[in-house]
């Protein structure tokens, strides 16, 4: 169920990414903003409705959430927001392929570690995660998979 | 040759003007404390707790308004200063009951109280300068993820090293020592060694690099060191601020250091200004102030028998809102990268008198070149020829940082001879001559023939270390 679910959404946020005429704008606006305003997109609703499109994406894996585990918490989402964000760094921010890849490894790698260490280590779990997201970030600085225009010109 | 000097531009007149923000700052801050040591106690241990926020404030303020690096690391500092303080100034008695299980070194220590804060901020610096040594090769978000990073490896090691922190127990019965004055003393202590660092050298060149990294490279600037020693005098600064919440508050949670607190004094740095002290210290205090108003409120007025005041809850929300209106209506803060950086700016634009300073222009620097790498590194004012066979380069090269990174090369002299006037280099360039300092690097070296270090050179400093940067 889980994993359909979350296979739709990608499919269609890729579709929307790729194939519209926002999606195309939004993309736009990401590589460079100011030129994108130059060419007659308007940024800040671009903005706006990207901020909506998390805001789907976040209620829909709230939803999956509390079906899995039966509990709602207000402070359930802080865990979720924090794994997301390193995880788009570490896929390389602005790609949406490094940041399906990015939460997915550090996903994996935390179950991994919870069933691969021994149990005296196993409450230090999260520090090896950690540990290694600063090596990934040490030896890709932009991640991954980096956005083509994310890339620093000078 | 050179062109002509701007004489219109104001000299700088000293350092009266330059220390007017810290005086300013640490006036206001005693003013509040005496305000506030007449007032009932429940207000002076707010106060206390609000001092020890600003601490932690600045302490962030000393890494990211120098770096422009936002980091997320610094609540580990914390937490690592008033574990370190904790144990080493507990009774060993106390820590008996509580710790059964520590090393005998830590279980016998009783330090007093300044050593023992003294121990934790170097605890945090040491960890600073050991964790920033990889991580502050990075920049931007990168950066600010490594630094959370250390944040959440830091916190889960505390939680969980029960042998020696207690893990999710919390450690009780450390002396209570932070008043109103210690903390006072301290956050003054904390807002001037902030400030003496923004005025040195390695903070100039830090800044450099928050205005533009690549030019402050191509320029000379060792961006990498320049970060880690402001990251480890923050981490000192936050260790400190994390010692005194512990000796506040009695005991120690390793909740207590963590997501929240890190929001809190993340936000009070953005609201004020994260571009300058003044904002950090202005961010601190008015949040401070709005927090208690806002708790004032929702206490209410009682009237004979009835209260009235807000639903629990309504502060914080208020609180946000209030947040959010700054952040909308001044982006950069409350002090808008005013205040402080006055100073810094003013120094900035002194361009001194080029033909009245000629005279200073001699040997600035000298040094060896790599043979094998060619990199130049002696630095040579215009009136000095090395010797035939010098293996030695020198550039005579000023930049000047902030918006609009300038360069006017006079000339190169390599391997004992001249190799190039301004007027030969091929660069796109201002019409009065100037060349944007990071393309320097590039064109030189088709120019000349071998690789040029671009270097920084406020004309009329003849200080060496102003050039091996």
């Amino acid at each position: 169920m889980t994993i359909l679910v979350s296979a739709v959404l990608l499919v269609a946020l890729t579709w929307f990414l790729r194939a519209t005429r926002l999606g195309l704008q939004m993309r736009a606006a990401a590589e460079d903003f100011r030129m994108a305003r130059v060419l007659g997109v308007r940024a800040n609703r671009v903005i706006v409705v990207a901020f909506a499109l998390s805001g789907i994406l976040a209620a829909a894996v709230s939803c999956l959430i509390v079906v899995q585990t039966g509990v709602v918490q207000q402070r359930m989402g802080l865990q979720l927001v924090v794994i997301a964000f390193v995880g788009t760094v570490i896929g390389g921010l602005g790609s949406l392929t490094g940041a399906a890849l990015g939460g997915f490894l550090v996903g994996a790698a935390s179950i991994l570690l919870q069933a691969l260490l021994p149990p005296d280590l196993r409450v230090f779990r999260e520090a090896f995660v950690f540990v290694a997201v600063a090596l990934v970030l040490l030896f890709r600085p932009q991640g991954l998979i980096p956005a083509r225009g994310l890339k620093e010109r000078i | 040759m050179m062109p002509p000097p701007d004489a219109s531009i104001p000299r700088n007149d000293g350092m009266l003007p330059r220390l007017w923000p810290l005086v300013a700052l640490v006036a206001i801050v005693v003013v509040i404390v005496l305000c506030t040591s007449f007032a009932p106690v429940v207000l002076q241990r707010r106060t206390t707790q609000g001092l020890i926020n600003l601490i932690a404030v600045v302490g962030l303020y000393v890494f990211v308004g120098n770096s422009g690096v936002l980091s997320f690391g610094n609540v580990a500092f914390m937490a690592v200063g008033a574990y370190v303080s904790a144990l080493l100034t507990m009774k060993p008695t106390a820590k008996a009951v509580f710790l059964p299980e520590l090393p005998a070194a830590i279980a016998h220590a009783e330090w007093t109280n300044l050593p023992g804060a003294l121990a934790g901020g170097g605890a945090a610096a040491l960890l600073a300068l050991v964790a920033g040594w990889p991580l502050m090769r990075l920049s931007g978000v990168s950066a600010s993820i490594a630094t959370f990073a250390v944040l959440v490896v830091v916190y889960i090691v505390l939680g969980n090293w029960t042998a020696v922190t207690g893990g999710q127990n919390s450690l009780m019965g450390l002396p209570a020592y932070v008043d109103l004055w210690t903390a006072l003393g301290w956050a003054v202590t904390a807002i001037v060694i902030a400030f003496a660092y923004q005025e040195t050298r390695s903070a100039l060149q830090l800044r450099a690099s928050r205005e533009d990294e690549a030019a402050a490279q191509a320029s000379g600037v060792n961006v990498v060191r320049h970060r880690l020693i402001a990251f480890v005098i923050s981490a000192f600064l936050s260790g400190i601020a994390g010692v005194l919440l512990a000796h506040f508050l009695g005991i120690v949670r390793v909740e207590n250091f963590y997501l929240d607190l890190t929001f809190l004094i993340v936000a009070m740095l953005i609201i004020g200004g994260r571009g300058s002290l003044t904002g950090a210290v202005a961010g601190a205090v008015v949040i401070a102030v709005l927090t208690e108003l806002l708790r004032q409120i929702e206490i209410g007025v009682t009237v004979g028998k009835t209260t009235i005041g807000a639903p629990p809850g309504v502060g914080d929300v208020i609180l946000a809102l209030i947040m959010l209106l700054i952040i909308l209506f001044r982006p950069n803060g409350l002090a808008g990268g005013a205040g402080a950086d006055l100073a810094f700016r003013a120094k900035l634009e002194v361009r001194p008198n080029w033909a009245a300073r000629s005279a200073q222009r001699r040997i600035i620097s000298d040094g060896k070149v790599d043979p094998f790498r060619r990199r130049p590194v002696g630095i040579f004012g215009p009136d000095l020829r090395p010797k035939r066979g010098d293996d030695r380069v020198g550039i005579l090269a000023g930049v000047a940082f902030g918006g609009d990174p300038f360069a006017q090369i006079d000339h190169v002299i390599a391997h004992g001879r001249q190799y190039l006037n301004a007027p030969d280099i091929t660069v796109a360039r201002y019409h009065d001559g100037r060349i944007p300092a990071h393309k320097l690097g590039e064109h030189l070296r088709p120019a000349c023939g071998i690789n040029v270090r671009v270097v920084r050179w406020e004309p009329g400093e003849d200080r060496e270390d102003a050039l091996l940067g």
